[in-house]
């Protein structure tokens, strides 16, 4: 028998995961053949760093959407945070690094128990949020940017612990190997695809389906305020919009490694896929030297192709 | 019955199969002029199929119908429409969001539109007034949202559509298919239903489905008892009443093998499990009994008696009726808080709907039977154990005998009966003392249903008190060492079905119409 993760992968499936990876390896190949500096040292290293990124902050968004839910709020927490860093790095050096994540985490639970107790749907709730913490950026920065200036908080990206692996990608593959574990091996991660599923399967069986769900959001704010500190980490400064894109990204991160937009389905282990497309992709034709203009709309349509192929469009009995 | 002797409808012969099983097979049924024509029999007897197959939704594999002296062969539901027939659907067909008129007219507009396309409004607000009035609506304001009116009003407003349709159409005498009109009002607006299609039926014809055997009784001229997709019998004018109907409906023979009648405790003494005192609420009066150990206590009744509340106050599963005491093991069960309490107890709850509160489809097999279990298969650090998972789920999967294709396969490639089997799992993996069951063999094939029935009869014997509610009655005959009989939220009868002195389907019935 195939090896099979636990939960949510479809045997049908198999197959079609099988295309993504050609896919992918062709492209990858072909970058590399046109533009030679597409396997340099430098531009594997801006890849390493710019996924580590992306994928801090699409582990959370994976949990949040298993359940049928969304959260348009982590580029806003993200570049709130990353801010946050900037601002108070000079004062408490290191330490601001806890702060900055633990008002991710805050965030996030106040999007979670306003979903949760006032009964709005969470698109609407962190709508609302991140314009309200977008407008927070502006207030803590004046609207200018501000530059890191603390050296060992620069370091926690940049720097490089083991030898060519910089430290931003060692602490997202730590915080990836364990979602996967909390994905697919706690209680809380067989909950999130269960209320995905349908809430009754979990109400039934003595789980409270609201604790579940505010975790999950204040996984998703914790992971959004992780992402924002190492981004002004690497970047050296923070501006007022830096982890916007990250928003769309991470939901398109999450689809194209075939979690269902309407939950119930999926696994966080398969992120990682959507994640690498996402930035090799982007990389390899700014290295092409592709037109901006063109990058987007190249961008767009592998998107909607890498999706088509990904989702298991049978299943969603009302697409929406 | 007056008017002419000659039928507006008929259907000669009418079957439909899906996937190769037959639903209904050689259905005649004659609709004549003024007439309210009723189609009784259980769930899956063939009411909705037939009733669908008049309206043009599904296309029969078989036999012939004509309407209006002319061959009638809908290929859709607007087809039927043009033809002069229309159906008021259990789960409206009214978009909330528009105004009455507009639902009137929807698809219909084109009508009213000039030579560039705008459209009348006023033509069609004035159109819809007429009817409206006609059919003493006045007090329906064909402006304002339909989702301003109450469920019992936009019903009457399909009606009302209906009429217009036919009038649209040239149709002199619209015949009006009712599916379960009463299934989500009250008796007032059933009152006010039933006096209005009595009005209407001097410019049209009924054909009404009901689960409610006392409404046919009430209104129809004449009645087809369906049973198990076949036409059992007729009824008119004075044979009809709620005994008659419900004897055609039921009495099958009863296979004791199949329920393992054999194996059927005796149970003098037997310590008590469960004790239920004073359960009072919505749709529940004053409901009482006690569940003994190794016992397999059934409800029955029919849908919509209160049955299905007992068993979710038993479990918690909300929303429930709230008076009363649930005591298991000598202890109250709490209101606030009740499900996870009843689990703790060591109580397991498989409900109706499977799909969507049993399993998680797109977990696999031994998620889902680890799922209300997970300390068990869990390591000292929290994390679940993959191998003790398996492990678990292997044992249930013998034990059970679970077609699948092991432990990872995904519960949604499974069967219904199989995925039943993984939903009983869940339970079994948490060693329970008492086990309540909401009608467990519902969609669930032959085969599997007998298999079920051993894993109860195995539960009985190792001291599990087992609350079987159910639909089926000759699963509730069965099955069962009691039987309680509800009505109209109340206890209506108990009795003893030892494995030798089993009561009939009749005895049983006569107490819950």
């Amino acid at each position: 028998m195939l090896e099979a993760s636990v939960v949510g992968r479809r045997d049908s499936e198999l197959w079609r995961r099988a295309i993504t990876i050609v896919v992918f390896t062709i492209a990858i190949i072909s970058f590399g053949v046109a533009a030679p500096s597409f396997f340099t040292i430098a531009n594997i290293r801006a890849i390493e760093l710019s996924s580590s990124v992306l994928l801090i902050a699409s582990i959370g968004a994976t949990f949040v959407i298993l359940m049928g839910s969304i959260d348009l709020s982590i580029g806003a927490v993200a570049s709130f945070c990353g801010m946050l860093v900037a601002r108070l790095a000079p004062d408490l050096g290191l330490w601001s690094v806890p702060i900055a994540c633990l008002v991710g985490l805050v965030f996030g639970a106040i999007n979670g128990l306003v979903y949760v107790y006032l009964r709005i749907p969470s698109i609407l709730v962190t709508l609302g949020t991140a314009t309200t913490i977008s407008g927070a950026v502006l207030f803590i920065s004046d609207g200018r940017s501000l530059s890191v200036s603390h050296a060992a908080v620069i370091d926690m990206a940049q720097g490089a612990l083991a030898i060519m692996v910089p430290n931003a990608v060692l602490v997202s593959a730590g915080i990836y190997g364990v979602a996967v574990l909390v994905g697919d091996r706690t209680r809380f991660g067989r909950m999130t695809l269960a209320i995905g599923s349908d809430e009754q399967v979990a109400a039934l069986i003595g789980v409270k389906v609201n604790t579940i769900k505010i975790q999950a959001f204040a996984l998703s704010g914790l992971l959004a305020g992780v992402a924002g500190v190492l981004l002004a980490a690497r970047l050296g400064s923070a501006t007022v919009t830096m982890g916007s894109y990250m928003t769309l990204d991470t939901i398109t991160a999450v689809v194209v490694g075939g979690t269902a937009i309407t939950g119930g389905l999926g696994n966080v282990r398969l992120t990682i896929i959507g994640v690498l497309f996402i930035t090799i992709l982007s990389d390899g034709m700014n290295i092409l030297a592709l037109p901006p203009y063109l990058q987007t709309i190249i961008q767009g349509t592998v998107i909607l192709l890498a999706v088509l192929l990904n989702t298991n469009r049978a299943s969603a009995e009302d697409v929406k | 019955m007056s008017g002419v002797p000659t039928p507006i409808y008929t259907m000669r012969n009418g079957s439909k199969r899906f996937n190769g099983i037959c639903v209904v097979e050689g259905i005649d049924l004659d609709v004549f002029p003024n007439e309210i024509v009723g189609i009784a029999g259980e769930n899956g007897a063939g009411k909705s199929t037939t009733l669908k197959m008049i309206a043009g939704i599904h296309t029969p594999n078989a036999g012939s119908m004509r309407l209006f002296g002319k061959s009638f062969t809908p290929t859709s539901y607007t087809e039927a429409v043009e033809a002069g027939i229309s159906m008021v659907f259990q789960e409206q067909a009214l978009i909330p969001s528009l105004a009455v008129y507009e639902n009137i007219f929807l698809s219909l507009e084109a009508n009213f539109a000039n030579r560039i396309g705008i459209v009348d409004r006023r033509a069609m607000i004035a159109v819809s007034e007429r009817h409206l009035k006609d059919l003493g609506l006045d007090y329906i304001d064909p402006c304002r949202r339909t989702g301003d009116y109450a469920f019992h009003d936009r019903q009457m407003i399909e009606i009302a559509k209906a009429f217009v349709l036919a009038e649209h159409c040239h149709i002199d005498h619209p015949i009006i298919l009712l599916d379960e009109p009463t299934a989500a009002i009250g008796e007032r607006q059933i009152k006010i239903l039933f006096e209005s299609i009595r009005r209407y039926r001097r410019r049209a014809s009924f054909v009404l489905i009901t689960h409610r055997l006392v409404e046919y009784v009430e209104l129809c001229d004449r009645i087809y008892v369906f049973k198990d997709g076949r036409n059992v019998g007729e009824f008119a004018g004075e044979q009809i009443s709620e005994q008659s109907l419900h004897r055609a409906m039921v009495g099958r023979a009863r296979d004791d093998e199949y329920f393992m009648e054999k194996r059927q405790l005796k149970l003098e003494g037997a310590p008590i499990a469960v004790s239920v005192k004073g359960l009072s609420g919505h749709n529940v009066q004053n409901v009482s009994f006690e569940l003994r150990k190794g016992e397999i206590l059934g409800i029955g009744g029919l849908v919509g008696c209160g049955k299905e509340a007992v068993a979710k106050a038993v479990v918690g599963f909300e929303p429930f009726p709230p008076n009363g005491t649930i005591e298991v093991g000598g202890e109250a069960l709490p209101l606030r808080g009740r499900g996870k309490a009843a689990m703790l107890r060591g109580m397991g709850f498989v409900p109706k709907e499977r799909k969507t509160e049993g399993i998680v489809p797109y977990m696999s097999v031994q998620a889902n039977m680890s799922l209300a279990s997970l300390p068990l298969v869990s390591r000292l650090s929290g994390f679940i154990s993959r191998s003790r998972e398996r492990l678990l789920a292997e044992k249930y999967i013998n034990r059970l005998r679970v077609r699948c294709k092991g432990p990872a396969q995904l519960c949604q490639f499974l069967s219904g009966g199989n995925q039943q089997k993984v939903v009983i799992a869940k339970w079994l993996a948490r060693k329970v003392q008492v086990m309540v069951l909401d009608n467990p063999t519902r969609g669930v094939d032959v085969g599997a249903k007998q298999e079920i029935y051993g894993v109860l009869r195995d539960l009985a014997e190792e001291g599990v008190a087992v609350l079987l509610v159910t639909d089926d009655l000759p699963e509730l005959i069965g099955m069962s060492n009691r039987i309680l009989v509800m009505r109209e939220g109340e206890i209506q009868f108990l009795c003893n079905a030892p494995a030798d002195n089993k009561p009939t389907e009749q005895e049983l019935v006569q107490h819950m119409v």
